[in-house]
C-alpha cells in the first residue's frame, strides 16, 4: 500500500497539481469574466482541444512525398543553361561570396560547373522548364506550383531534414504531422492522423529515424505511425489465430474495466489515454484491411501508379497507399524516399531514382484530381536542401557530382488551394536566390495557413515558453495560395 | 462647512462681482468678435500662428461641454440639499461664467480653424452655426440667470434646448474629425462586406473606387469639395475640378490626377497631400492603368484581357483569402456532438462557421439510416462525403433534403442514371463527384438542372470522351474532369518476381514466381535463354526445379508491354566431401567460416562484407578435399562475386586436381571470361566440367588475375578473388 500511495504522488506532479489548482480558483473568480486573462483560465491550448481549423481550410489533408538525401534541382525544375555554357570553368567568387561549403568540397581547389546532363523542356501554362527525367510530371505542370526559391539554413542531411519535419534543427521538437494532428485532431477515429511510409531507391541513401515523425513535447497520441513495408502495413495487427474478433472484445472490455479501476485509484490520464489507444487498435482491426486492400483498385489505376505499386514497400505502393490513408480521412501522410544524395555519379544515380518516382508521384496528383479530392488535399514533393552548380570530384561531360546546397532548392505542391505556376527565381548560375525567396518557416507558414491554422496561434506551452513549428518567425506566402 | 470657507467668493463677495462684471464685458466682446468673424469671414486670411491657435480647437472644447453640462446640473438644484442659497447661486454664477468664457474661446478657435483649406460641406456649416450659438446662449443665460432661477420652467426648457444643441454641436463635430458614421459602425449591421466574386467586378466599381475611397473622398466630396472637385460619382470625376479636366490621354503623364499622384510628397501640389494616408504602389498603378487604358466606368474585370496590367492587378486583389459567408444559423452543438460516432463524423467547416461538413468512414458499418439521422442539420450541412460507401439510388432521395450542400462526393457508391434525377433540389451544389459508379451521359444530362453546378467528376464511368465533349458544349459553365483512361495506355509490367528464399536447392523443388499484376502470365526458361510468350514454359504453381539451371522469367499480360526479364540462379546441393581445408588463410578481412564457406550451401550477396563470402588479395584460393569412399566426380562449380570497382575480378585460371591415391592428376581447367570496362557487380559462376572419373581426393586451385586490366582506375594493381560455394557433382 504504502508503494502505491508514493505512485500516486508521482502522478500528481507539480505542473497537474498547479493547473488543477489554477483552474479551481479561476472558475470561482468572477473578475476573469471581465479579464479574461488574469487567471490565464482561457489558454490557446485549451482553445485548441476544439480541434479546429481556426478559419476555413483550403486543405484538409497533406500528403508529403519527401525525396530524401535532396534531390538536385539543377537536373529536374531550375534550367540553366549557363551551366552548360561554362561547363568546367570555375563558380565565380561574386557568385559564391564566400558562402559557406560543407567539409566535403570544402577543401576542393576548384568548383567546376557542371551543366545539367540531362536536357529541359517548358510545359503547361504557366512554360515552366521541366526535366527530360520527369515526364510524367512534366504531364501534369498545370497542377503544380513550382517553388525554385526554397532555402534553408542548415547544410547537412540529418539538421536539414529534422529542419525540414520540425522547423527546427535541434531532434525534439514534434514533427509537422505531429502538430496538425495536435491541431486539427484525427478525422477518421478508425486510423491514425499521422502515417508515415518508407521506400528505397537504388542511388546513394541517407537514414530516415523515428525522431523526424516524432510527437515532441506534444502528447504521445500525435507520434507517427510508420506502416511497415511489408504485405502487412500495420504490424501485430492482426489477432493471433487463437482469437477471434468476439475474444478481443471480452478482453478488451475486461481490460478496460481493470483500467477504470486504477484511474480512479490514482487519476493519471495516461491510464485513459491507453485504454482508447486499445479501442482505436480494436477499430484499426476492420479499418486497416480495408484501407490496404488493393484487390478493388480498378487496373487504370495500377497503369497510373505503375506495376509497381502492387509490390509493398516500393515508392508506387506508398503513393498509393498515401492516396488510399488520405481517401480515408489520414490527416497527415508522410513519405520518404531515401536515395537522392548523389555526391558521384549523379546522372545514372538521378535517373534511376527518377524512374523510381516520377510516375507514381504525377499518379498520386492525377489520382486524387479525378476523384475530385485533390482540392481538398496538398500534395508536397521536395528534399530537405538542393545540389551545388559545381562539381564534386572529378567532372566529365557524362558523369558527375553535386554536393550539398541550402541556398536554393526547388519543390513543388498540388492541390489543396495552391495556386499552380512557377514561384521565385535563382540567378543564371542557379546559386542564389533572386526572386522571391521562401524559407522553410515560410514554408511552414503557408502549409498550415492552408490548413486553416494561423501558424502564430498554433502553439504548445512547454517548459515555461509557447512553441510553434515555426518557432519566432514564418510569413505566409500568399502568392501561392489560389482564391 | 470647512472647504465653503475656502472659497474667495464667499470672503470677498464684493470683489467677485466687480471681476465678474469684467469678465462678462469680455465675454459679450468675444461674442462680438465672433459673429464679426463670422459676417466677415470670406475676407479673413488666418495668419500662420493663428493658424495654431485655430488647431487647438479640438483641445479646448472639452472644457465647454463639461462645463455647461456641470451647469446644467448645478442649476437645476440637485446639488443644493441644505446649502445656502446666496452660496449656491455665487458658484452657480461662477459656472456660467466659465462656461461662456470657454465656449467663446472654442467657438473663436473653430472658426479660425475653419478657414483652413477643406473645412466645407454641410457637416462643418452645422457645426459651426451650432457651435456659435452656444455661447450666445450661454452669455444671454449669465445675463438673465436670475429671472432664469425663479421660473423653473424657463429654466428647464432653456437647459433642454442648450443640451440638444450640445450634443448634436459635438456630434457633428465628431462627424468632422472621424468621419461619417463613426459612431454607429460597430452596431451597424448591413456593414457586412460583400463578397464579389472575380467574374462579377466591374473595374471602376470594384478595383478603382475603392481605392478613392479610400484616399481621395475624403476631402473631395460633396461636403467637402477641396479644389471644387467631387470624386465620388463617375459624372463628378469627368467633370474634374477647379484646376481642370483629371486626365487626358494624350498628354505624356496621362493628365492632372496622375502628375498630381506621381509628384514628390514633399511637394504642395502632391496627392494626397503630406500627411493624410497616402496611396499605396498598388493603388497608383490601379489608376494609372485605368486612365491609361481609357477610363471605362461600366467594363467587367473579365472583358479585359488576360495578359492586361489592370487584370493581373485585379486578380492579385481579389485573391485576399475570405471568409465564405453563410445565411444559415448555426446547428445546438449538443445535436452535432450527439449526430457524432467513430464512421460518421460531423464537424464545423471551421471555428466559429455554422457550416457543416459531413464525412463517412467503415463502408462496412454504413446504413441508409446513417444518412437519415443527420436530417436535423440538414441547413447547415455544405459537403458530404460518401466515398466508397454502399449508397443507392433510394439514399439519393434523403441528400436532396439538404438544401446547403456544395460539395458531394459520390465515388464509388452504387449510384446509376435513375438516381440522379432526386438530385435537383440542390440548387446551391458546386462539386459533384460521381466517379468509379455506374453513371452515363443519360443521367449526368438531368444535371442541366443544377443552378450552381461548375466541378463534375466523371472519372471510371459509363461516360465516354465523345459524352463529355457534348455535355461540356451544353453546359458551359461545368468543368468535367474525366480522369485517366488506362484502356488507350499501354505501360511496361514489371518483372516477376522470385519467391524462393534459398538458391542452393534440393531436386524437386518448388519453384516460386510471383506477379502482383492480377491476370499477368509468367513464362520462363531453365537453359539460360530469354524467354518467348510462345514457346516458354507458361509458369502454375506445380512447376519445380531439379537442377542446377538459370531461371528466366518475363510477365504478359494483354494491354500491356511485356516485362524485363528476371534471371535466377539455382544451385543442386553437390557432394559435401568429408573433410577440407584451405592451403593458405584467406585475407584477414575476409576470411568467412574458412572453407566451410565453401560448403554449407549457403549462398552470399553482393555485400562481400558478411561471413558467406571469402576473398583473397592476390594469393591463390587453394582447397583440398578428402572423400571417405570414392565418388564418381564428373563437374565442379565455383560461384564468386565481380565487383570491378572494389578491384574483385574473376580469377585468371582454376585447375581441378584428383586422385584416388597421394597422386592426383589434372582433371580439368578454365580460363574465365573477363568483363568489359563499365560492368556493375554481379555475381557469376565458374562451371568445369570433367570426363567423368572416380576419385577420393581433390583440390581445387584458383589463381587471380595477375594485374588489374589497363582500363581500370588503379590499372597493374594486384586484384581480389571472391568465392561463396563450390558445388561438387
Amino acid at each position: 500500500m504504502e508503494k502505491e500511495v508514493l505512485q500516486h504522488h508521482l502522478n500528481m506532479n507539480r505542473r497537474r497539481f498547479l493547473s488543477k489548482l489554477s483552474l479551481g480558483v479561476g472558475s470561482v473568480a468572477l473578475g476573469s469574466l471581465l479579464i479574461p486573462d488574469l487567471f490565464g483560465s482561457k489558454d490557446h491550448q485549451e482553445e485548441l482541444l476544439q480541434r479546429l481549423p481556426q478559419f476555413a481550410p483550403k486543405a484538409k489533408r497533406i500528403i508529403y512525398l519527401f525525396q530524401n538525401g535532396a534531390p538536385s534541382q539543377l537536373e529536374l525544375f531550375d534550367y540553366k543553361p549557363l551551366l552548360r555554357e561554362q561547363f568546367g570553368k570555375d563558380l565565380p567568387a561574386s557568385i559564391r561570396m564566400g558562402q559557406r561549403l560543407t567539409g566535403m568540397t570544402a577543401g576542393q581547389t576548384k568548383f567546376p560547373l557542371a551543366g545539367s546532363f540531362y536536357d529541359f523542356a517548358q510545359y503547361g501554362e504557366s512554360r515552366a522548364w521541366i526535366s527530360d527525367l520527369l515526364p510524367h510530371t512534366a504531364a501534369i505542370a498545370d497542377e503544380l506550383c513550382i517553388i525554385k526559391s526554397m532555402y534553408t539554413e542548415a547544410i547537412n542531411h540529418d539538421p536539414a531534414l529534422t529542419f525540414f519535419q520540425t522547423g527546427a534543427q535541434v531532434g525534439n521538437r514534434p514533427s509537422m504531422g505531429a502538430w496538425l494532428s495536435y491541431g486539427l485532431g484525427s478525422e477518421n477515429a478508425n486510423l491514425p492522423a499521422f502515417c508515415v511510409l518508407l521506400s528505397k531507391g537504388k542511388g546513394n541513401g541517407q537514414g530516415v529515424y523515428s525522431k523526424l515523425w516524432t510527437n515532441g513535447f506534444l502528447d504521445s497520441i500525435h507520434q507517427g505511425v510508420q506502416f511497415s513495408s511489408s504485405e502487412n502495413p500495420v504490424l501485430y495487427l492482426n489477432n493471433h489465430e487463437s482469437i477471434d474478433k468476439a475474444d478481443r472484445r471480452k478482453m478488451l472490455d475486461e481490460l478496460a474495466a481493470l483500467n477504470d479501476e486504477n484511474y480512479k485509484t490514482f487519476g493519471d490520464p495516461e491510464i485513459s489515454a491507453k485504454v482508447q489507444q486499445y479501442e482505436m487498435a480494436y477499430r484499426m482491426q476492420t479499418a486497416v484491411p480495408e484501407v490496404t486492400d488493393l484487390s478493388k483498385e480498378p487496373e487504370s489505376v495500377i497503369k497510373l501508379y505503375g506495376a509497381d505499386c502492387l509490390v509493398p514497400g516500393t515508392y508506387a505502393a506508398n503513393c498509393l497507399l498515401a492516396r488510399k490513408l488520405s481517401e480515408n480521412g489520414v490527416r497527415f501522410v508522410q513519405l520518404y524516399h531515401q536515395g537522392w544524395d548523389s555526391h558521384g555519379n549523379l546522372p545514372g544515380e538521378m535517373r534511376g531514382q527518377c524512374q523510381d518516382t516520377d510516375q507514381a508521384s504525377a499518379a498520386l496528383v492525377t489520382d486524387l484530381k479525378q476523384r475530385g479530392l485533390l482540392d481538398e488535399t496538398l500534395v508536397i514533393w521536395g528534399g530537405e536542401f538542393g545540389r551545388t552548380n559545381y562539381c564534386q570530384g572529378a567532372l566529365t561531360k557524362e558523369n558527375y557530382g553535386r554536393d550539398h546546397h541550402p541556398r536554393c532548392f526547388s519543390i513543388w505542391m498540388a492541390g489543396g488551394g495552391i495556386k499552380p505556376g512557377v514561384y521565385g527565381e535563382t540567378d543564371e548560375y542557379g546559386y542564389n536566390i533572386i526572386n522571391n525567396p521562401v524559407h522553410v518557416h515560410d514554408f511552414h507558414a503557408t502549409v498550415l495557413h492552408l490548413m486553416g491554422m494561423d501558424h502564430e496561434q498554433l502553439t504548445f506551452k512547454h517548459l515555461g515558453r509557447r512553441y510553434r513549428l515555426t518557432d519566432v518567425a514564418g510569413k505566409v506566402v500568399n502568392d501561392i495560395i489560389k482564391a | 462647512m470647512e472647504f465653503r470657507k475656502s472659497l474667495p467668493v464667499q470672503i470677498i463677495p464684493g470683489v467677485m462681482t466687480i471681476r465678474k462684471n469684467t469678465v462678462f464685458n469680455i465675454i459679450f466682446a468675444g461674442n462680438c468678435l465672433l459673429l464679426f468673424l463670422l459676417a466677415a469671414e470670406k475676407y479673413i486670411v488666418v495668419p500662420a500662428w493663428l493658424q495654431v491657435i485655430g488647431r487647438m480647437h479640438p483641445l479646448i472644447l472639452h472644457f465647454p461641454v463639461v462645463l455647461l453640462l456641470l451647469n446644467i446640473a448645478w442649476e437645476s438644484g440637485i446639488f443644493r440639499r441644505h446649502a445656502d442659497k446666496d452660496w449656491y447661486d455665487s458658484i452657480g454664477d461662477g459656472l456660467l461664467l466659465a462656461t461662456a468664457v470657454t465656449s467663446t474661446i472654442t467657438a473663436i478657435m473653430g472658426l479660425l480653424l475653419s478657414r483652413e483649406e477643406g473645412y466645407e460641406g454641410n457637416t462643418v456649416m452645422l457645426h459651426k452655426w451650432g457651435g456659435i450659438l452656444l455661447p450666445v446662449i450661454c452669455m444671454f443665460w449669465y445675463g438673465l440667470r436670475d429671472s432664469l432661477r425663479k421660473k423653473r420652467l424657463l429654466y428647464f426648457s432653456t437647459s433642454a434646448a442648450t443640451l440638444v444643441l450640445l450634443i448634436f454641436t459635438g456630434h457633428q463635430g465628431a462627424t468632422i474629425t472621424h468621419g461619417d458614421q463613426f459612431l454607429t459602425a460597430p452596431v451597424s449591421k448591413d456593414e457586412q462586406q460583400q463578397v464579389i466574386a472575380f467574374e462579377d467586378a466591374l473595374v471602376f466599381e470594384h478595383l478603382v473606387k475603392p481605392v478613392l475611397e479610400a484616399k481621395c473622398i475624403n476631402c473631395h466630396n460633396s461636403q467637402k469639395a477641396k479644389g471644387d472637385l467631387i470624386m465620388e460619382s463617375p459624372a463628378g470625376l469627368l467633370k474634374g475640378g477647379r484646376n481642370g479636366i483629371l486626365w487626358d490621354t494624350t498628354a505624356k503623364d496621362y493628365g492632372l490626377m496622375l502628375r498630381r499622384v506621381h509628384l514628390p510628397v514633399e511637394d504642395r501640389k502632391h496627392m494626397p497631400p503630406k500627411g493624410k494616408p497616402q496611396l499605396t504602389e498598388e493603388e497608383i498603378a490601379i489608376l494609372y492603368h485605368w486612365v491609361r487604358s481609357g477610363s471605362s466606368t461600366t467594363k467587367r474585370l473579365t472583358e479585359l484581357d488576360p495578359a492586361d496590367s489592370l487584370r493581373i492587378l485585379a486578380e492579385m486583389k481579389f485573391s485576399t483569402p475570405s471568409e465564405p459567408v453563410f445565411e444559415f444559423d448555426p446547428a445546438d452543438e449538443g445535436t452535432v456532438a450527439s449526430l457524432n460516432n467513430h464512421y460518421r463524423v460531423i464537424s464545423p467547416l471551421a471555428a466559429g462557421s455554422p457550416a457543416l461538413e459531413v464525412n463517412f468512414f467503415g463502408a462496412a458499418n454504413f446504413t441508409p439510416k446513417q444518412l437519415s439521422e443527420i436530417l436535423p442539420v440538414k441547413e447547415q450541412v455544405i459537403s458530404m462525403n460518401l466515398n466508397k460507401m454502399p449508397v443507392n439510388n433510394k439514399d439519393l432521395e434523403v441528400l436532396a433534403q439538404f438544401p446547403n450542400l456544395q460539395q458531394l462526393i459520390l465515388s464509388f457508391t452504387q449510384i446509376s442514371d435513375s438516381g440522379l434525377a432526386f438530385l435537383k433540389p440542390l440548387t446551391r451544389l458546386r462539386q459533384l463527384s460521381l466517379s468509379g459508379t455506374q453513371v452515363t451521359a443519360k443521367g449526368v444530362e438531368k444535371l442541366s438542372a443544377l443552378p450552381a453546378l461548375q466541378q463534375l467528376y466523371c472519372w471510371n464511368t459509363g461516360i465516354t470522351l465523345a459524352d463529355i465533349k457534348s455535355l461540356q458544349h451544353r453546359n458551359k459553365a461545368w468543368k468535367i474532369e474525366s480522369g485517366f483512361d488506362g484502356d488507350t495506355i499501354q505501360i511496361q509490367l514489371n518483372a516477376p518476381i522470385v519467391e524462393n528464399a534459398a538458391q542452393v536447392i534440393k531436386q524437386g523443388t518448388p519453384l516460386l514466381l510471383k506477379h502482383y499484376v492480377r491476370g499477368a502470365e509468367i513464362r520462363y526458361t531453365l537453359d539460360g535463354s530469354e524467354p518467348d510468350s510462345i514457346h516458354s514454359l507458361k509458369y502454375d504453381s506445380g512447376a519445380e526445379i531439379s537442377s542446377t539451371a538459370v531461371v528466366k522469367s518475363k510477365a504478359y499480360k494483354k494491354g500491356w508491354i511485356t516485362s524485363p526479364v528476371t534471371t535466377r540462379a539455382f544451385y543442386l546441393e553437390g557432394k559435401r566431401p568429408d573433410s577440407f581445408r584451405l592451403a593458405s588463410a584467406p585475407d584477414p578481412a575476409y576470411k568467412g567460416n574458412g572453407a566451410a564457406t565453401l560448403f554449407d550451401f549457403d549462398k552470399g550477396d553482393l555485400n562481400f562484407k558478411t561471413p558467406k563470402w571469402i576473398g583473397y588479395h592476390g594469393r591463390n584460393l587453394e582447397v583440398s578435399m578428402d572423400f571417405n569412399n570414392p565418388i564418381e566426380l564428373s563437374s565442379i562449380w565455383l560461384t564468386g562475386l565481380v565487383d570491378i570497382g572494389s578491384h574483385i575480378m574473376p580469377p585468371g585460371e582454376i585447375q581441378v586436381w584428383g586422385g584416388t591415391g597421394s597422386k592426383m592428376t589434372l582433371l580439368g581447367k578454365l580460363i574465365p571470361k573477363q568483363p568489359s570496362k563499365d560492368t556493375s557487380a554481379y555475381q557469376t559462376s565458374y562451371a568445369i566440367p570433367i570426363k567423368p572419373v572416380m576419385v577420393k581426393n581433390m583440390k581445387v586451385v584458383v589463381r587471380p588475375l595477375a594485374a588489374l586490366p589497363k582500363w581500370h582506375q588503379k590499372k597493374g594493381d594486384k586484384t581480389w578473388i571472391f568465392f561463396d560455394e563450390m558445388f561438387i557433382y
